[in-house]
């Protein structure tokens, strides 16, 4: 059972209790549902932290005022069911954690939180994450912003909103600047929606890691490295087998400009997204992408590769011996992506070689050697790596037309046209460490560059996604 | 220069309510050590379990101190811990897990900040005694943080960070950020799949010997199944003992940094832990070199990875990201998260010695 801490708060007059109010401060709380706590403007970093560790009643509402309220700690939060954390509005009250010493990150939800739900506020400068919620059911972000303002990227926090092994996910409306790391960020979880949201000068925009059934829609990813990512991982420790990424729509965002280098910390799985991705789609089953905007992302507008182009810095390959003992129960191929009705303009059109730093990024370079091979024309829009799943025999010419090449993967588009490019990497992968560009011969890629000029035989029939049910939703 | 001021965010408590139990706190009280109730008592005379006295804090009359052959690391600060059960009762053995304790259980332990760490008897500011005491059959922990007196002990659920200068192992000075956790933060160390639990009291870890107040020498393990605080236990010759992690003696160097890693990662870096979703598992138990960190990429470090590839390269402690975040005081890089604000120079080194050993390498 949960740990309950009693003690009776006898702080004093800035903290407002149920449906009392203050005579000179307008009431927080007028029109909330008690119990609630209201921290006015002005009130102390102290008083606020002690409310949450003094006794929490279920279903309380926490209220800031408008304004700054400057934090030295984390601010851990109680475990207790039905919590809303709420301020004034998403650019008027401020958590500043700018001058933090001590804990990790912004806010610490207690592992195993259940229904919390935090609106309208901004996090500012967190040492680490934003706002981290662990093994959460029902978790609501609504109309939050993280933001990182240091001049000095890499020395921005990793996530700005961190929901992990959690179920029924919403985030909503929120904003996130400057995350070195994924700026939304929903791993190893289930039952998600990402909407209605802008992530900027990130690493990563939005990020489905490990997770499954889950929809991301009229989003705007810009201005950061990869806009919208869908990866499975190996490794991780999910007992239900929840390794792979499956069941993910991403519809109708606007993934634009993200040509921020890679500022990422090296060693993070989001290092090796190249600069200038639109949406890339790694290792993830039973993927839905359409109706987006992709446009002006110099390096490839969509990408859906297997686990082992992200893999490209190691020797051997995590693919070189399948299954892999480190993680035998994970694929690293993907299969049957749905790709259609994306709009797309001005993609593709010069990946970068390096990142921030000026390191030579395996999987950009790889685009960027195949723009220097292809100087007349950009990189394909949809981009497939060409890697099968067992007894996958590569196709043998470069022109195909009606069925995809890739039993494992549909590739289909209706209206619009779009140009469609396979590495064709089903054999020999692992670029020569001594030599990181790599040489087009040793490793045996050969783009098929052209535009898909059938007509779909037979969509996928989709599937079927369950609805997010977070409470105050 | 050690008297800056404790920021402390405790809650004000009537002065009405101090009244409770113990007397003078520079003298051994009269009181009877209780158990708790759900809410804290507003000062820790009131539980009877320890006093200050002579600059220390020590244990009342029925209440058993004890330690650990590896403990966590806290900013160098010294510890005091203590058991008491109500009477009559009895913890139950566990060769693996914590015991299980009775109703009525209360821990403490004691957390003071020397001056000098080289020093043999440093002069010790005692900042805060934590109480985890069981009722209703949960486990409920706060602390109470010390005034610059050193005479009374005050609940601080807010928890608070204390600024001490310290003067390290190497003779360097070290600006310590010592954190009094806030009372939710206690669960982020001492919870397991969300429910509250004790870290330190498994029989591995107490079975060694200790010397009580008495002067008497004795086995943890045989002092309190003697005293009926515990009924089920082998003889001590047949318990589980962990290393001491800085005793060569005690183990080998890849037993005492496993015992390293396991008292001060295992909390949070295990299945129900809260860096669960790292899939880095650092108990003693874990024997698949991949969980405990050898060739594994990270999986949620973000820029604590330091721009390192693998949690451990063998051979290679400074390609490691496990010596690269034990080694940091920035916090959002260090490890563990919460408690550690200085670097622990020998248990690092220990760590650079134990992967430096480590045959093989990474792809």
């Amino acid at each position: 059972m949960l740990r309950k801490l009693g003690v009776t708060l006898l702080s004093g007059a800035a903290l407002v209790l149920g449906a009392c109010s203050s005579s000179s401060t307008p009431d927080l709380c007028s029109g909330v549902a008690a119990p609630c706590v209201a921290f006015p403007t002005g009130t102390a970093a102290s008083t606020v932290t002690a409310a949450f560790n003094g006794t929490v009643a279920a279903n309380t509402t926490f209220v800031f005022g408008s304004g700054t309220f400057a934090f030295d700690n984390t601010l851990n939060l109680p475990l207790v069911t039905g919590m809303k954390i709420t301020g004034a509005g998403i650019d008027t009250t401020t958590l500043d954690f700018s001058g933090q010493t001590a804990g990790a990150g912004g806010i610490h939800a207690a592992d195993g939180t259940q229904n919390i739900t935090f609106s309208g506020f901004t996090v500012k400068n967190p040492k680490g994450d934003g706002i981290d919620v662990k093994s959460g059911v029902g978790v609501y972000f609504n109309k939050v912003k993280v933001i990182w303002t240091a001049a000095d990227n890499t020395t921005h926090g990793s996530y700005a909103l961190y929901p992990v092994n959690s179920t029924n996910v919403l985030i909503d409306g929120c904003v996130v600047i400057g995350s070195r790391d994924a700026g939304l960020y929903v791993g190893q979880s289930k039952t998600i929606i990402v909407r209605n949201s802008t992530v900027s000068q990130s690493v990563a925009g939005i990020e489905i890691e490990a997770s499954s059934d889950a929809d991301v829609y009229d989003n705007e990813a810009f201005n950061n490295t990869g806009g919208i990512l869908v990866f499975a991982l190996p490794g991780l420790s999910d007992p239900s087998g929840n390794h792979g990424t499956k069941n993910v729509r991403v519809y109708n965002n606007n993934v634009h400009d993200n040509n921020t280098l890679n500022f990422g910390a090296a060693g993070t799985t989001v290092a090796a997204v190249p600069a200038g991705s639109g949406i890339l789609v790694i290792a993830a089953t039973n993927v839905e992408v359409y109706g987006n905007n992709i446009s002006n992302n110099d390096a490839v507008a969509f990408a859906f590769v297997s686990y082992c182009l992200l893999d490209l810095a190691s020797s051997p390959n995590f693919c070189e011996t399948l299954p892999n003992p480190i993680d035998p129960v994970f694929n690293p191929l993907g299969s049957s992506a749905w790709v259609h009705d994306n709009t797309f303009s001005g993609n593709g059109g010069s990946p970068h070689l390096t990142n921030a730093a000026g390191q030579v990024q395996l999987f950009g370079a790889l685009l960027f050697q195949i723009k220097s091979a292809f100087p007349s024309s950009t990189i394909s829009e949809l981009l497939w790596d060409g890697i099968g799943g067992p007894g996958y025999a590569p196709p043998t010419g470069t022109a195909t037309s009606g069925t995809p090449p890739n039993p494992l993967a549909y590739w289909q588009k209706n209206g619009a046209s779009a140009t469609f490019g396979n590495l064709n990497f089903q054999g020999g992968l692992v670029p020569d460490p001594a030599n990181p560009v790599p040489d087009t011969t040793a490793l045996r890629f050969d783009v098929a560059d052209f535009t898909w000029p059938g007509t779909p035989t037979a969509n996928p029939p989709g599937f079927p996604l369950p609805a997010v049910t977070v409470p105050g939703a | 220069m050690d008297q800056r001021l404790f920021r402390s965010v405790g809650l004000l408590v009537g002065g009405a309510l101090l009244a409770l139990g113990c007397g003078g706190s520079n003298s051994t009280p009269s009181c009877t050590p209780v158990s708790g109730k759900a809410e804290p008592f507003p000062t820790l005379d009131a539980w009877c379990q320890v006093s200050m006295v002579g600059g220390d804090v020590v244990p009342n009359p029925g209440v058993t101190p004890y330690n650990l052959n590896t403990p966590l690391f806290s900013d160098y600060a010294v510890k005091r811990r203590t058991v008491w059960m109500p009477p009559g009762a009895s913890a139950t053995y566990d060769g693996e897990n914590v015991f299980t304790f009775p109703e009525g259980t209360v821990l403490t332990k004691s957390f003071g900040l020397p001056d000098d760490v080289r020093k043999a008897q440093p002069v010790v500011q005692w900042v805060e005694t934590r109480v985890m005491w069981l009722t209703g059959g949960e486990w409920h922990a706060v602390s109470y943080t010390w005034d610059q007196a050193q005479t009374k002990a005050t609940v601080a659920p807010g928890g608070g960070v204390y600024p001490k200068t310290i003067i390290g192992p190497d003779g360097s000075t070290l600006d310590a950020q010592y954190l009094v956790p806030q009372a939710n933060q206690c669960s982020q160390c001492h919870a397991s799949n969300s429910v509250t639990t004790l870290i330190g009291p498994k029989a591995r870890n107490l079975n060694r010997d200790l010397t009580y107040p008495d002067g008497t020498t004795e086995n943890q393990l045989a002092h309190w199944t003697r005293l009926g605080l515990l009924t089920g236990a082998p003889d001590p010759s047949a318990a589980p003992r962990l290393p001491v992690w800085n005793d060569p003696s005690t183990g080998t160097l890849d037993q005492r940094a496993r015992a390293y890693l396991e008292s001060n990662c295992a909390h949070c870096h295990s299945p129900g832990g809260d860096a669960k979703n790292s899939a880095l598992f650092l108990s003693t138990f874990v024997t698949d070199a991949y969980s405990y960190g050898v060739c594994k990429k990270p999986v949620a470090a973000g820029g604590g990875t330091g721009n390192l590839l693998y949690d451990i390269v063998p051979g290679q402690p400074d390609a490691s990201i496990m010596v690269h975040r034990l080694g940091s005081t920035d916090p959002s890089v260090a490890m563990p998260q919460i408690g550690r604000s200085v670097v622990d120079q020998a248990g690092l080194q220990l760590i650079e010695d134990w992967i430096a050993s480590l045959p093989g390498s990474c792809p």
